[in-house]
């Protein structure tokens, strides 16, 4: 076999550090699958919250949101949590004098799919990611990679979720969810998931300023059939994500029940 | 100072209004149950600060009062329902008199809830020409 010649190993050998890297096959294959993926930049809302005034009501008052909240309920529950449902609305329905005040303030999964901050994709290859306003991060890996087995699973409030594309459709499978209510306000007689609820999301652009979620909830251990529900988001003329914080200058204060306004300290 | 009443709300069937007490951004924070939704009042008076604040802005308002001045406190929106609506940090200056309609608290303290506000040359402080609309694409 005839060897190249020596002045030309030792050119190609001396050249070898400076070839770029990024332009290796593996890159080119990334940057042809990232270019595949669709494009949803920009600053996203549920359209209900996204009539919020100056007072931060929104269109309605608040019976409307109640109305409009899909995650709210009511869900396909079994008999045993329907008739818990009845016993907490029977419940409040009895009380008398004034109700007792509270404060919510973080959402977790699946609440921050449809409440009232803003939401923000950003979508690699190998992962998305839905970033709300408050500081909430989803993950969900579109690499490939199955859920972590049960040993290292373990319920959070995000839940552990994995994903692929469908053409321009993100499907999304989540898993080990913390068990609570599903909609953004904790308020008895609505729905309340267990930490075996399986979540099946089909996430996708239904027109330049529209996303779509349709959402399909597994929960066999309180509903008796799948619940499905479909969870709209407009995109905002926002150029930047403004953070939500619940804690920066949080003037109401609940006390026996009852909230009222702390004085204004300088700042 | 309260000069005027300016509306009534609607009452709410006793379940709503319970819903409505235990949550509350607006509704999202915290409840909107310790303010009189029924009663409307205006505070004309001097601009102390403006907090531009999560998780709500307060706009804290020096009036006459009987005696002395006393300051109000008035909650908005939070910063990213604000700015969308034309808002700015810089909207409300200290100093400046203005005229501002709010849902007073029921336990009778300097306190109420954003309804609208006005310059003292009755001018809203917002234009809708300001504001960030939603739907369109960036």
């Amino acid at each position: 076999m005839k060897l190249l010649p020596r002045w030309l190993i030792i050119i190609l050998v001396a050249a070898l550090p400076s070839l770029p890297l990024e332009a290796g096959p593996t890159a080119a294959t990334r940057a042809r699958a990232f270019a595949a993926l669709p494009d949803w930049r920009g600053i996203w809302q549920n359209p209900w919250w996204a009539t919020a005034d100056a007072s931060g009501n929104v269109s309605g008052g608040f019976s409307e949101i109640v109305a409009h909240t899909k995650l709210m309920g009511p869900a396909p529950y079994n008999a045993t949590w329907e008739a818990k449902r009845q016993a907490d609305l029977a419940r409040m329905n009895a009380m008398s004098g004034p109700p007792p005040e509270g404060k919510v303030c973080m959402t977790s999964f699946p609440a921050m799919m449809e409440g009232p901050g803003t939401l923000q994709l950003v979508i690699t290859p190998e992962e998305t990611l839905i970033l709300a306003d408050e500081g909430r991060v989803r993950h969900i890996y579109t690499d490939g990679r199955p859920h972590p087995t049960k040993d290292n699973l373990w319920p959070t409030p995000a839940g552990d979720s994995i994903g692929h594309w469908e053409s321009k459709t993100l499907v999304i499978d989540t898993i080990a969810h913390s068990a609570g209510f599903a909609g953004p306000f904790p308020i008895p007689g609505t729905v309340e998931l267990s930490e075996d609820a399986h979540f099946t999301e089909r996430l996708r652009q239904v027109d330049p300023n529209t996303l779509e979620d349709d959402m399909t909830i597994e929960d066999p251990a309180r509903l008796t059939q799948p619940w499905h529900l479909t969870l709209r988001y407009i995109r905002l003329t926002l150029d930047r994500m403004i953070a939500y914080d619940c804690d920066e200058n949080d003037r109401i204060e609940v006390i026996n029940g009852r909230a009222v306004v702390a004085p204004a300290t300088p700042r | 100072m309260r000069e005027s009443t300016l509306g009534r709300c609607v009452v709410r069937a006793g379940t709503i209004v319970l819903l409505a007490s235990l949550v509350g951004r607006g509704y999202a924070h915290h409840s909107g149950a310790m303010y009189d939704l029924n009663q409307s009042i205006t505070l004309s008076g001097t601009v102390r600060t403006f907090q531009w604040t999560n998780p709500h802005c307060w706009l804290q308002l020096v009036v006459a009062g009987k005696d002395q001045p006393v300051e109000w406190s008035v909650e908005m929106g939070s910063p990213g329902q604000l700015f969308r609506l034309g808002w700015r940090p810089g909207t409300v200056k200290p100093g400046e008199v203005v005229s501002v309609v709010v849902h007073p608290v029921r336990n009778g303290t300097p306190a109420g809830k954003y309804v609208s506000a006005t310059h003292a040359d009755g001018t809203p402080l917002v234009t809708s020409a300001t504001a960030v609309s939603a739907g369109s694409a960036p």
